[in-house]
């Protein structure tokens, strides 16, 4: 109790008795009302002892309840349902409590206690009589057709009582006749109509006067009543909101919703005398409260309820019928007053409050408890809907903030890679799927994303980048291109018609074909939700291009954010500027390559150069070495008597590899400068003579020039071509000369000690002349024989074996280029076998020069 | 008596060599009554062949002098070595214009022939072979391109302090 409440109690207590001093102190009640609304229902209580204390002892109130739906035009035509009463202080008049306070068994046989006719009149009589104190009166008499007015209504429930008094065998209970009694129809809280009776039973007689005070104090009481009523509704409902906001009062959050969401429905409970009471969302809600206390037995039936509440929308009322409540009946075939009202959110049902009757009671859940429950409800749906709004301004948020984090890590990992040459695009293009499908909000791997991009020549598009586990089923759809041109039937599909609007397009479960602007349909989409955003990024005239389109399947139930579209929007941007820097990067890295490739073939050219320098000076400079002594030698001739001839001709031999060696610089320049060969091949027709001696006489060099300790011997073999006309095929000598000398230095190189180096000569099957070196040495692989023809490579076997630099079969290949001739290397199956190394002469052609 | 092991892979170059040394055995009086003994490797490996042969009971087998060339292959190209079953190589090929190199290196570090007196002889250029030299301070180093007498008097000096050093 308030402070307030005990200064309005000794104020009106210390008025006395006076009704007029009443009437202007209940002013003052309704004054404590308002400060003092707690969520009790002894308030009423509390109001009518005041109220008696403040008038004759005699006097007494009570409150009867009415079954609001047996109300029939200002009619009562049903019992009461429930009392409350106050009598004065007097022992002649006190009522035993227990039967008069709500108390549902007494009201359940006041109920179906037997009507005045049925019971005896002389025990009635004989009990007034036996107080002696008040005259018979007729008050009881039953109108025959049995439609109680509200006057005999209250006079049958007093016969009920003195039935159930007899019933029960109380004698103590002495009951005077009502001679003044003043009825006014309240509201009660939790119980619905009432009637608030005033009474006295003094035999007395009032004047005018005194009934009219009376009157205008019921008229207050009622006021006040009818004030509490909404008062104390309104301490639940500020008790709800209290927990709903949060602890400063200013804001609705998740946390508060979902506590409030676990102590509203035993607050409701509480203040509606209810067994259970349930809160229960619907699925897209997010929020599912269930309290239960009902048995198991019993609680699926409950549970079925509540669903078809919330199904049908809620306001669902179930009443029992009262006049089967005779017995308290087996638990199990009870069935309770249930009561479901709608949460609705723009018209559409968001939850429903549900509330069951307590066991064994003709508890009655009324008309104004579904108010109450419809503005608990419209609070809760409001809570919901702002924590709704709330957790999409900060899914929005973190949308936002996870795009510009990807978006800026994307950018991060680009620039890296331009570095590294690899920008990685399928990854950045992944990310921002991932971003998209955050904002959508779905299971993962319930919606289907996908990146379309345009080909070079912009006439299909096709998939890049998957994400969602629906497409692990769909492998064959990823290689599926789509045309940008119209079908035969001048359909395009969503992805075309999108790159050609530049326009974003959302379908809602609807057939898209048709709804497309243009009269443009697509080829898929289903009854599902469908998404193409575009892909833009500038051009370099600064009007905007489309690359490709951003695909998004969704189930129906996937809820899109009012956010999306903009920020999907600036995420297809992103990835069209991503696209765009990536072929930048692409081409840069091409460039950067191309620039390594050929800074690589500057530096291995150099190399090569100085190996070829030096591997020249080595050759040229051991012949000349070797010429020297056998210069010296010569000196010593007559003491040692060599052959002068063999000596001289050694010297020559040397002389001529070195100048072969000088030659193949010169060839080499010309033809890495890529200058014109002009006179180096100047061509004259072919002589089976002129070959011959020609490939005697390189045979003779090398007999010299090869080391005696190998012991290799070289045969030249013409009777292939000896007293053919060869004229058909021409040649340069000087590079023929170089041809065979270099195929030779390569036999002699990798020939093994003792074995034969072969020269034959003879024309194809095709007619064509050839030339071939063959020789017993160093195993060739099949996967060395182009390599064999490059400049600069020499196997890793041949570097045990002897040095060279790579260069005499490369320039043997480019001379025969040059000659319009082939060099064709045939390896040796086995290391007893010889390998072939043969160039072949085609007939003359007028272009052999240009080339 | 006096032992000479000649590194060359050209056979003529060697011979000539040797034909040098003899000549010059008989023409200086301090190497009157001796005759030269000449060892020869023509490869790389023939050359480590030849030092492991260097073991305690013919340790008279170490050389007075060595005249290395640079460029040497590894092994000599014989069809024994190939077929079906092949005599293995160093895993990597070792380069042959540093070979000579090699060689002395692995003269130095054999106790029998760290102490023996050697010459480098090749046409290598000296700026090619400065790097090689620098692990060699007190080689003697002779280009193929000089007088050959340059070469036989560096010879000439070299045993004569060698005889004299044996007293």
């Amino acid at each position: 109790m308030t402070t307030t409440f005990f200064r309005a109690i000794k104020k009106i207590g210390s008025i006395g008795r006076n009704p007029s001093k009443i009437i202007e102190n209940y002013k003052l009640l309704l004054d404590w009302a308002v400060g003092y609304s707690e969520h009790n229902l002894s308030l009423i209580e509390e109001v009518l002892s005041i109220s008696l204390s403040v008038m004759p002892k005699t006097h007494g109130i009570i409150i009867l309840e009415t079954d609001p739906d047996q109300w029939h035009d200002n009619e009562y035509t049903g019992s009461f349902l429930h009392i409350s009463a106050m009598w004065p202080k007097s022992d002649s008049y006190l009522f035993p409590a227990w039967i008069l306070k709500s108390h549902t068994r007494a009201a359940s046989v006041l109920t179906d206690a037997p009507l005045i006719d049925d019971a005896s009149a002389d025990d009635f009589f004989i009990q007034q009589n036996a107080h002696g104190d008040h005259p018979r009166r007729s008050y009881y008499r039953h109108p025959a057709d049995k439609k109680l007015s509200i006057d005999d209504g209250l006079f049958d429930m007093y016969n009920k009582i003195a039935s159930l008094n007899r019933i029960n065998g109380v004698t103590k209970i002495k009951i005077k006749p009502v001679v003044t009694s003043i009825f006014t129809p309240i509201n009660l809280a939790s119980r619905g109509k009432g009637i608030l009776c005033f009474y006295s039973c003094e035999k007395r007689e009032y004047d005018a006067d005194f009934y009219a005070k009376n009157i205008q104090i019921m008229a207050l009481l009622r006021q006040a009543f009818n004030f509490t009523l909404p008062g104390i509704s309104f301490r639940l409902i500020s008790a709800i909101n209290q927990i709903l906001t949060d602890e400063a009062g200013a804001d609705i959050n998740e946390e508060n919703l979902q506590r409030a969401l676990d102590d509203i429905p035993q607050m409701i409970a509480d203040f509606l005398c209810c067994r259970d009471v349930v809160i229960k969302f619907n699925k897209m809600s997010d929020l599912r409260k269930n309290v239960y206390s009902t048995p198991d037995d019993l609680k699926a039936d409950f549970i079925s309820f509540i669903d078809a509440c919330l199904m049908e929308g809620g306001g669902k009322l179930e009443m029992n019928p009262v006049g089967t409540m005779q017995q308290a009946p087996p638990l199990s075939d009870l069935s309770f007053s249930r009561l479901a009202e709608p949460i609705l959110l723009n018209g559409r049902p968001l939850a429903v409050i549900a509330c069951q009757g307590r066991q064994g009671a003709p508890y009655v859940l009324t008309g104004w408890e579904r108010d109450l429950l419809a503005i608990i409800g419209s609070h809760i749906a409001r809570a919901w809907s702002e924590v709704q709004a709330k957790r999409r301004l900060g899914k929005e948020k973190d949308a936002w903030r996870q795009a510009v984090s990807i978006i800026a890590a994307a950018n991060a990992r680009g620039y890296r890679a331009l570095g590294r040459g690899n920008p990685e695009l399928d990854w950045i293009l992944r990310q921002l799927l991932v971003v998209i499908e955050g904002v959508i909000g779905s299971d993962k791997g319930r919606c289907w994303l996908s990146v379309r991009l345009l080909d070079s020549d912009e006439r299909f598009l096709r998939y890049e980048v998957f994400l969602g586990k629906a497409w692990e089923r769909l492998p064959q759809l990823k290689r599926q291109t789509y045309s940008t041109s119209p079908n035969a039937a001048g359909k395009l599909c969503l992805g075309a018609w999108a790159v050609q609007k530049q326009q974003y397009w959302h379908s809602k479960n609807v057939n898209i074909q048709g709804e497309l602007p243009d009269s443009v349909s697509i080829d898929d989409a289903g009854d599902e939700q469908f998404i193409v955003i575009p892909i833009m990024a500038g051009s370099d005239g600064g009007k905007p291009k489309c690359l490709g389109v951003i695909d998004i399947h969704m189930p129906q139930s996937c809820a899109v954010p009012d956010h999306f579209r903009e920020l999907a929007t600036v995420i297809g941007h992103q990835m069209g500027l991503f696209i765009q820097m990536t072929t930048k990067v692409k081409s840069i890295v091409d460039d950067w390559q191309a620039v390594k490739i050929k800074y690589r073939e500057a530096d291995e050219y150099r190399r090569l150069n100085i190996e070829v320098m030096q591997n020249l000076h080595h050759q040229v400079d051991s012949p000349m070495v070797l010429a020297m002594r056998e210069m010296d030698r010569m000196l010593d001739h007559f003491r040692t008597r060599i052959s002068e001839f063999n000596q001289l001709r050694a010297i020559r031999a040397f002389v001529r590899r070195s100048w072969q060696a000088s030659s193949s610089a010169d060839i080499m320049r010309t033809i890495t400068t890529g200058r014109s060969v002009g006179k180096m091949f100047d061509l004259k027709p072919m002589t089976a003579t002129n070959i011959s001696m020609l490939l005697q006489d390189v045979a003779e060099d090398f007999r010299h020039v090869i080391d005696a300790g190998k012991r290799i011997k070289i045969e030249v073999n013409d009777s292939g071509y000896a007293g053919r006309d060869l004229s058909i095929f021409q040649y340069n000598e000087k590079m023929l000369n170089q041809v065979i000398g270099n195929l030779m230095d390569n036999a002699a190189k990798y020939s093994f000690e003792g074995s034969a180096i072969l020269i034959s000569g003879g024309l194809t099957k095709n007619n064509s002349f050839y030339i071939s070196i063959r020789n017993r040495g160093l195993p060739i692989r099949s996967a060395e024989i182009q390599k064999m023809k490059e400049r600069g490579y020499r196997s890793e076997t041949a570097q045990y074996f002897a040095e060279g630099t790579g260069i005499g079969l490369w320039l043997v290949d480019q001379i025969m280029q040059r000659f319009g001739g082939v060099f064709e290397i045939i390896p040796a199956n086995n290391d007893k076998e010889y390998h072939t190394f043969r160039v072949i002469f085609t007939a003359k052609r007028a272009d052999w020069r240009e080339k | 008596m006096i032992r000479i092991l000649i590194v060359e892979d050209m056979g003529p170059t060697l011979l000539s060599l040797r034909d040098a040394i003899f000549r010059l055995f008989r023409s200086n009086q301090q190497f009157s009554g001796m005759t030269p003994v000449f060892d020869y490797a023509m490869t790389e490996e023939e050359f480590y062949k030849w030092q492991d042969s260097l073991v305690d009971n013919k340790k008279d087998a170490a050389p007075d002098i060595v005249v290395f060339d640079i460029i040497l292959p590894y092994r000599r190209l014989r069809e024994s070595d190939f077929g079906s079953k092949p005599r293995p190589l160093p895993e990597n090929p070792p380069p042959m214009n540093e070979a000579g190199f090699r060689c002395a290196k692995k003269l130095r570090e054999h106790p029998y022939t760290a102490q023996t007196p050697f010459i480098f002889y090749t046409a290598l250029p000296s700026d090619l072979t400065q790097k090689g030299l620098e692990d060699f301070p007190d080689a003697v180093y002779k280009n193929k391109e000089e007088n050959y007498s340059n070469l036989i008097e560096s010879i000439e000096e070299i045993l004569t302090k060698r005889l004299r050093s044996r007293g």
